[in-house]
């Protein structure tokens, strides 16, 4: 590799044209990745290029998504009259199943969490009445243990889900590495999150900050989560190729 | 430019486009960087410099062009492209075709704007 393809910004554009053009043959998918890296290479020269160099370059480039949609088009009269046959990992179904796989598990981690968040509470609160003077002692020991049982009960409830989201996405080349990791990672973390802020509120404001946290935790999965989950469903869609579209 | 022209001219380009490559390289061979640079000059023919590249590898598939490695002065080997005699055929057939299309759009174009 020379200096010209090693800037970070190169690297980027180059992984994400390269996830974009998954749906293409792989010799010609190889071919335009080629043309452009060399392309990069003459006009960045052999140092490589200064940052500013290197963003006009790659201004000058255009999107990846633009590129890509030059190798499709230019594909579909071939295409129609030889249907190759598309991937089976690069289908469409692929991204509609780990979006509904993923969702589910978030909606079950939020169910499962909360309502053995519910059981914290209560236990908390009773345990504080009826002990009276060691009452700190105990219900830091029941907010510490349960709202991690919480995050576990979650994770192993979701685990089926979860496997089969990340055997998906991972294989799959509708997504690249960058998003493989964050969808892979957004069933486990939910779990975690919604587990792990009630403890932070109760160690930042006491009972009122678990309350707090958890509705927090409830936000962020369900409006984070679904926010990060939709933009991920939406790039690898339209990495799909459709040879009649 | 407005989104409307640049879809008009994406479009346009994508009948046209490999032809005016076809056509620089009929007197000498030249590698991408060098006819992206020309084409992108005006913007006309090419806003984005990378869209060069699927239609090379469209055209070379065709069997349009050739590729071959030559060593540069500057820096690592490029890849020089050249017509093929199907490549030559086909500008060939494009320059026929071409002046009387382009006759035909004109004229549509010009009784529109007649009374």
């Amino acid at each position: 590799m020379t200096p010209g393809t090693t800037h970070p910004l190169v690297a980027a554009y180059l992984e994400e044209l390269d996830g974009l053009l998954a749906g293409i043959e792989p010799r010609e998918r190889a071919d335009v990745m080629l043309g452009v890296r060399e392309h990069l290479d003459g006009a960045l020269g052999a140092t490589g290029g200064t940052d500013q160099e290197v963003r006009e370059a790659l201004a000058e480039l255009g999107p990846p998504q633009l590129v890509a949609n030059e190798a499709y088009a230019g594909r579909q009269p071939a295409t129609a009259a030889t249907p190759g046959p598309t991937p089976v990992m690069a289908r469409s179904w692929v991204p509609v199943v780990v979006a509904v796989l993923t969702a589910v598990a978030l909606l079950m981690a939020v169910f499962i969490v909360s309502s053995m968040g519910s059981v914290v509470s209560s236990s908390s609160s009773s345990s504080s009445d009826a002990n009276g003077v060691i009452t700190q002692e105990q219900t830091s020991e029941v907010l510490a243990g349960s709202p991690l049982i919480g995050s576990l009960a979650a994770l192993m409830t979701t685990l089926p889900l979860w496997a089969t989201v990340a055997v998906l996405v991972g294989v799959s080349p509708l997504w690249v590495r960058r998003e493989k990791v964050i969808a892979i990672l957004l069933i486990p973390a939910a779990a975690l999150l919604l587990g792990l802020l009630p403890q932070v509120g109760w160690w930042l404001i006491g009972a009122n900050g678990v309350y707090g946290g958890a509705w927090a935790a409830l936000i962020l999965v369900l409006l984070g989560g679904g926010a990060i989950l939709t933009r991920s469903t939406r790039k690898a869609a339209a990495r799909v190729h459709h040879p009649a579209a | 430019m407005v989104p409307a022209e640049e879809t008009i001219l994406t479009n346009l380009r994508r009948g046209a486009l490999e032809f005016c490559v076809l056509a620089m390289l009929t007197d000498e061979e030249l590698y991408g960087l060098d006819i992206a640079r020309r084409l992108t000059v005006d913007g006309l023919l090419m806003s984005s410099e990378g869209t060069l590249y699927p239609l090379l590898t469209r055209l070379r598939t065709a069997g349009l062009v050739t590729t071959t490695w030559q060593q540069s002065v500057e820096g690592p080997p490029r890849r020089y492209y050249a017509l093929t005699p199907d490549g030559r055929d086909s500008l060939a057939a494009f320059t026929r075709t071409w002046p009387a299309f382009r006759d035909a759009v004109d004229h549509a174009l010009d009784r529109r704007d007649l009374p």
